[in-house]
């Protein structure tokens, strides 16, 4: 049984899902994404990545991006983070 | 220039909640 985690296509323009809102919650100091029924809590990067998901940039700009703001960036982390997002159906992965 | 900070890997944590929170939550901005 494989245990790979499954990554965005870099070529996949992410945008959040209509029913999910990004908000900063002050309770938390954090940013969180609103659901119907849930409260998704990020860190500071996770918070930055979904702050680029436009629907127009592509997965691989945003790594770019994120390469002007950070060291060392881990494209597979952001990749990975925003098909984990699509699983949860916060965010929707649409072809390039 | 100031060093650009250092990437961690982003994470999240997901809380279920009652549909009111999420509603109530939302409406604060």
């Amino acid at each position: 049984m494989g245990t790979a985690i499954a990554a965005a296509d870099p070529s996949s323009r992410p945008k959040l899902s209509r029913h999910v809102r990004l908000r900063f919650d002050r309770a938390r100091d954090r940013h969180v994404l609103l659901g119907p029924e849930t409260v998704v809590v990020l860190n500071r990067t996770g918070a930055d990545i979904v702050g680029l998901c436009d629907g127009d940039r592509t997965a691989a700009e945003i790594v770019a991006d994120l390469r002007a703001r950070y060291d060392h960036v881990v494209g597979d982390d952001v990749l990975r983070f925003l098909a984990r997002l699509a699983a949860r159906r916060c965010l929707e992965l649409t072809d390039g | 220039s100031a060093a650009s900070p250092a990437w961690e890997t982003p994470e999240f944590d997901e809380v279920a909640v009652a549909p009111e929170v999420t509603m109530y939550l939302g409406s604060l901005e």
